[in-house]
Protein backbone atom coordinates (compact mmCIF):
# COMPACT_ATOMS: atom_id res chain seq x y z
CA UNK A 1 0.00 0.00 0.00
CA UNK A 2 1.12 3.16 -0.88
CA UNK A 3 1.67 6.82 1.18
CA UNK A 4 0.28 10.26 -1.03
CA UNK A 5 1.43 13.51 -0.08
CA UNK A 6 0.03 16.48 -1.51
CA UNK A 7 2.56 19.37 -2.83
CA UNK A 8 1.51 21.35 0.30
CA UNK A 9 2.78 18.64 2.48
CA UNK A 10 6.39 18.92 0.09
CA UNK A 11 6.38 22.44 0.25
CA UNK A 12 5.86 22.54 4.28
CA UNK A 13 9.06 19.65 4.38
CA UNK A 14 10.56 21.81 2.68
CA UNK A 15 10.07 24.86 4.83
CA UNK A 16 11.40 22.90 7.85
CA UNK A 17 14.52 21.41 5.98
CA UNK A 18 15.55 24.83 5.50
CA UNK A 19 14.90 25.95 8.59
CA UNK A 20 17.02 23.23 9.49
CA UNK A 21 14.09 21.95 12.25
CA UNK A 22 14.01 18.28 10.09
CA UNK A 23 14.47 16.46 7.32
CA UNK A 24 11.23 14.24 6.99
CA UNK A 25 12.62 12.84 3.39
CA UNK A 26 14.81 10.31 5.95
CA UNK A 27 11.72 8.99 7.55
CA UNK A 28 9.68 8.93 4.37
CA UNK A 29 12.13 7.09 2.08
CA UNK A 30 10.96 3.95 4.65
CA UNK A 31 7.56 4.22 2.56
CA UNK A 32 6.55 3.00 -0.53
CA UNK A 33 5.56 6.57 -2.15
CA UNK A 34 2.97 7.15 -4.56
CA UNK A 35 1.88 10.06 -6.23
CA UNK A 36 -0.07 11.08 -9.37
CA UNK A 37 1.01 12.84 -12.73
CA UNK A 38 -0.94 15.84 -12.08
CA UNK A 39 0.92 15.93 -8.39
CA UNK A 40 4.39 15.54 -10.36
CA UNK A 41 3.20 18.34 -12.64
CA UNK A 42 2.74 20.45 -9.51
CA UNK A 43 6.05 19.58 -7.81
CA UNK A 44 8.01 20.98 -10.93
CA UNK A 45 5.54 23.81 -11.47
CA UNK A 46 6.98 24.63 -7.50
CA UNK A 47 10.07 23.98 -8.12
CA UNK A 48 9.88 20.85 -5.52
CA UNK A 49 12.10 18.54 -8.12
CA UNK A 50 15.85 19.33 -6.16
CA UNK A 51 13.85 18.82 -2.70
CA UNK A 52 10.94 16.38 -3.22
CA UNK A 53 12.33 12.57 -4.39
CA UNK A 54 10.51 12.24 -8.13
CA UNK A 55 12.49 9.42 -8.61
CA UNK A 56 11.06 7.19 -5.90
CA UNK A 57 7.49 8.30 -6.20
CA UNK A 58 5.39 5.76 -8.13
CA UNK A 59 2.56 7.01 -10.17
CA UNK A 60 -0.49 5.43 -9.41
CA UNK A 61 -2.35 5.19 -12.72
CA UNK A 62 -6.02 7.17 -12.90
CA UNK A 63 -7.96 6.94 -16.47
CA UNK A 64 -10.07 9.80 -17.76
CA UNK A 65 -12.75 7.62 -17.56
CA UNK A 66 -12.34 6.27 -13.56
CA UNK A 67 -11.33 10.49 -12.74
CA UNK A 68 -14.88 11.55 -14.37
CA UNK A 69 -17.01 8.57 -12.51
CA UNK A 70 -15.25 9.18 -9.03
CA UNK A 71 -16.39 13.00 -9.52
CA UNK A 72 -19.59 12.38 -10.01
CA UNK A 73 -19.77 10.24 -7.18
CA UNK A 74 -18.58 12.16 -4.84
CA UNK A 75 -19.39 15.99 -6.56
CA UNK A 76 -17.21 17.44 -3.71
CA UNK A 77 -13.89 16.78 -5.03
CA UNK A 78 -14.96 19.43 -7.84
CA UNK A 79 -14.01 21.94 -5.98
CA UNK A 80 -10.26 21.40 -5.52
CA UNK A 81 -7.97 21.75 -8.14
CA UNK A 82 -6.96 18.72 -10.31
CA UNK A 83 -3.76 17.58 -8.61
CA UNK A 84 -5.83 17.31 -5.12
CA UNK A 85 -8.71 15.52 -7.17
CA UNK A 86 -6.56 12.36 -8.16
CA UNK A 87 -5.04 12.06 -4.77
CA UNK A 88 -7.96 11.74 -3.06
CA UNK A 89 -9.50 9.61 -5.87
CA UNK A 90 -6.43 7.17 -6.10
CA UNK A 91 -6.03 7.46 -2.21
CA UNK A 92 -9.35 6.33 -2.20
CA UNK A 93 -9.58 3.53 -4.43
CA UNK A 94 -6.15 1.71 -3.25
CA UNK A 95 -6.42 2.59 0.15
CA UNK A 96 -3.22 4.95 0.36
CA UNK A 97 -2.44 6.81 3.44
CA UNK A 98 -2.86 10.27 2.24
CA UNK A 99 -0.45 13.07 3.66
CA UNK A 100 -1.55 16.54 3.60
CA UNK A 101 -1.05 19.71 4.77
CA UNK A 102 -3.92 21.23 3.36
CA UNK A 103 -7.32 21.86 5.24
CA UNK A 104 -9.99 21.83 2.79
CA UNK A 105 -7.74 18.39 1.54
CA UNK A 106 -7.59 16.74 5.04
CA UNK A 107 -11.31 17.66 5.81
CA UNK A 108 -12.90 16.48 2.41
CA UNK A 109 -10.58 13.18 2.93
CA UNK A 110 -11.94 12.74 6.20
CA UNK A 111 -14.77 12.46 5.30
CA UNK A 112 -14.32 10.22 2.20
CA UNK A 113 -13.11 8.11 4.51
CA UNK A 114 -9.94 8.50 3.61
CA UNK A 115 -7.06 7.48 6.13
CA UNK A 116 -5.26 11.25 6.51
CA UNK A 117 -2.76 12.76 8.74
CA UNK A 118 -1.79 16.36 8.45
CA UNK A 119 2.07 16.87 8.80
CA UNK A 120 2.05 17.45 12.37
CA UNK A 121 0.23 14.36 13.54
CA UNK A 122 2.08 12.63 11.13
CA UNK A 123 5.19 13.27 12.89
CA UNK A 124 4.04 12.53 16.09
CA UNK A 125 2.80 9.15 14.35
CA UNK A 126 6.83 8.81 13.60
CA UNK A 127 7.50 9.52 16.56
CA UNK A 128 4.66 7.12 18.72
CA UNK A 129 5.58 4.09 16.10
CA UNK A 130 9.15 4.94 14.45
CA UNK A 131 12.13 5.82 15.19
CA UNK A 132 12.11 9.60 14.51
CA UNK A 133 13.30 11.07 17.98
CA UNK A 134 10.52 12.88 20.20
CA UNK A 135 13.05 15.56 21.11
CA UNK A 136 12.94 16.57 17.17
CA UNK A 137 8.92 16.70 17.19
CA UNK A 138 9.21 18.70 20.06
CA UNK A 139 11.02 21.31 18.54
CA UNK A 140 8.73 20.73 15.47
CA UNK A 141 5.71 21.73 17.46
CA UNK A 142 7.65 24.38 18.89
CA UNK A 143 8.61 25.87 15.44
CA UNK A 144 4.89 25.28 14.98
CA UNK A 145 3.89 26.92 17.41
CA UNK A 146 5.83 30.12 16.90
CA UNK A 147 4.63 30.44 13.51
CA UNK A 148 0.97 29.92 14.01
CA UNK A 149 -0.33 28.02 11.49
CA UNK A 150 -1.76 25.64 13.24
CA UNK A 151 -4.36 26.04 15.81
CA UNK A 152 -3.05 26.23 19.45
CA UNK A 153 -6.09 23.94 20.56
CA UNK A 154 -4.54 21.40 17.92
CA UNK A 155 -0.54 21.90 19.03
CA UNK A 156 -1.66 21.28 22.60
CA UNK A 157 -3.37 18.07 21.83
CA UNK A 158 -0.42 16.87 19.37
CA UNK A 159 1.86 17.84 22.37
CA UNK A 160 0.04 15.84 24.60
CA UNK A 161 -0.12 12.71 22.60
CA UNK A 162 3.52 13.26 22.21
CA UNK A 163 4.29 13.48 25.72
CA UNK A 164 2.08 10.21 26.54
CA UNK A 165 3.65 7.97 23.71
CA UNK A 166 6.23 9.34 21.87
CA UNK A 167 9.33 7.50 21.52
CA UNK B 1 -3.44 29.32 -20.10
CA UNK B 2 -6.52 31.23 -20.11
CA UNK B 3 -7.23 34.57 -21.86
CA UNK B 4 -9.21 37.74 -20.88
CA UNK B 5 -10.22 40.05 -23.50
CA UNK B 6 -11.64 43.31 -22.50
CA UNK B 7 -12.64 46.51 -24.68
CA UNK B 8 -10.58 49.64 -24.51
CA UNK B 9 -10.95 53.08 -26.20
CA UNK B 10 -8.32 53.53 -29.35
CA UNK B 11 -5.98 56.65 -27.24
CA UNK B 12 -6.13 54.17 -24.11
CA UNK B 13 -4.67 51.36 -26.63
CA UNK B 14 -2.32 54.16 -28.11
CA UNK B 15 -1.37 55.29 -24.92
CA UNK B 16 -0.34 51.06 -23.86
CA UNK B 17 1.35 50.75 -27.04
CA UNK B 18 3.84 53.82 -26.67
CA UNK B 19 4.18 52.21 -23.03
CA UNK B 20 5.35 48.76 -24.37
CA UNK B 21 7.31 50.07 -26.80
CA UNK B 22 9.30 52.09 -24.66
CA UNK B 23 9.68 49.47 -22.13
CA UNK B 24 10.61 46.53 -24.93
CA UNK B 25 7.64 44.31 -24.28
CA UNK B 26 4.11 43.24 -26.16
CA UNK B 27 0.61 45.06 -24.71
CA UNK B 28 -0.70 42.02 -23.28
CA UNK B 29 2.70 41.46 -21.50
CA UNK B 30 2.45 45.64 -20.20
CA UNK B 31 -0.75 45.17 -19.35
CA UNK B 32 -0.83 41.50 -17.50
CA UNK B 33 2.40 43.17 -15.87
CA UNK B 34 0.34 46.22 -14.64
CA UNK B 35 -2.37 44.01 -13.27
CA UNK B 36 -0.53 41.80 -11.03
CA UNK B 37 0.98 44.69 -9.83
CA UNK B 38 -1.65 46.44 -8.35
CA UNK B 39 -4.05 43.34 -7.32
CA UNK B 40 -0.69 41.96 -5.35
CA UNK B 41 -1.56 43.46 -2.36
CA UNK B 42 -5.08 42.93 -2.36
CA UNK B 43 -4.38 38.80 -2.96
CA UNK B 44 -2.48 38.94 0.43
CA UNK B 45 -5.16 40.71 2.57
CA UNK B 46 -7.84 38.30 0.70
CA UNK B 47 -6.12 35.04 0.76
CA UNK B 48 -5.45 35.80 4.54
CA UNK B 49 -9.43 37.06 5.64
CA UNK B 50 -10.77 33.79 3.35
CA UNK B 51 -8.55 31.03 5.15
CA UNK B 52 -9.16 32.94 8.97
CA UNK B 53 -13.22 32.73 7.92
CA UNK B 54 -12.47 28.96 7.15
CA UNK B 55 -14.01 29.29 3.27
CA UNK B 56 -10.54 28.26 1.73
CA UNK B 57 -8.09 26.01 2.92
CA UNK B 58 -4.31 26.62 3.10
CA UNK B 59 -3.40 25.73 -0.61
CA UNK B 60 -5.85 27.77 -2.14
CA UNK B 61 -5.00 30.75 0.00
CA UNK B 62 -1.82 30.18 -0.95
CA UNK B 63 -2.45 30.22 -4.52
CA UNK B 64 -4.54 33.56 -4.06
CA UNK B 65 -1.70 35.41 -1.93
CA UNK B 66 0.44 34.97 -5.12
CA UNK B 67 3.58 34.73 -2.71
CA UNK B 68 6.04 32.12 -3.02
CA UNK B 69 5.57 29.23 -0.12
CA UNK B 70 8.34 30.60 2.45
CA UNK B 71 6.97 34.37 1.58
CA UNK B 72 3.39 33.06 2.67
CA UNK B 73 4.48 31.11 5.67
CA UNK B 74 6.50 34.06 7.05
CA UNK B 75 3.19 36.91 6.36
CA UNK B 76 1.10 33.98 7.87
CA UNK B 77 3.31 34.34 11.36
CA UNK B 78 2.75 37.67 10.91
CA UNK B 79 -0.78 37.70 10.64
CA UNK B 80 -1.48 34.59 13.11
CA UNK B 81 -4.26 33.38 11.00
CA UNK B 82 -5.55 30.29 12.38
CA UNK B 83 -6.78 27.44 9.27
CA UNK B 84 -10.51 26.49 10.58
CA UNK B 85 -10.26 22.89 11.56
CA UNK B 86 -13.17 21.79 13.62
CA UNK B 87 -12.37 19.96 17.07
CA UNK B 88 -13.80 16.91 15.94
CA UNK B 89 -11.58 16.49 12.69
CA UNK B 90 -8.39 16.45 14.68
CA UNK B 91 -9.80 13.77 17.67
CA UNK B 92 -10.70 11.48 14.19
CA UNK B 93 -6.85 12.41 13.12
CA UNK B 94 -5.64 11.48 16.75
CA UNK B 95 -7.53 8.19 16.88
CA UNK B 96 -5.80 7.27 13.66
CA UNK B 97 -2.32 8.16 15.21
CA UNK B 98 -3.49 5.81 17.92
CA UNK B 99 -4.45 2.84 15.70
CA UNK B 100 -3.15 2.88 12.04
CA UNK B 101 -0.35 0.55 11.46
CA UNK B 102 1.77 1.88 9.25
CA UNK B 103 3.90 -1.13 8.43
CA UNK B 104 1.26 -1.85 5.52
CA UNK B 105 3.07 1.42 4.09
CA UNK B 106 6.37 0.64 4.16
CA UNK B 107 8.69 -0.65 1.65
CA UNK B 108 9.30 -4.61 1.31
CA UNK B 109 13.36 -3.90 2.14
CA UNK B 110 12.65 -1.48 4.92
CA UNK B 111 12.86 -2.54 8.34
CA UNK B 112 10.37 -3.06 10.91
CA UNK B 113 9.56 -0.24 13.06
CA UNK B 114 10.69 -0.22 16.16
Amino acid sequence: MFVLIDTCFWMHAQELFNADVLDLRSPLSFFRLGTTEEVLRELKRFHLEDFAPMVDLYVLPLSKGEWDDALRRNPTLTEFDPADQTLAIVALRDKCLLLTDDGDLFLESQALGIEVYRLPAFCVKLARDFDLPKRIVAQCLRYWESAGCYKKKDIKKWKAELQLNGG
Amino acid sequence: MEQINFRLRSDEKKVLQVLAESRGVSVPELVKGAVLKEIAPIRVELAFQLLQEGKIGRKRAWVLSGLNYHEFMVEWSKRGAEEVIPDEATDKELELVKSLDLKKFLRAESPAPE
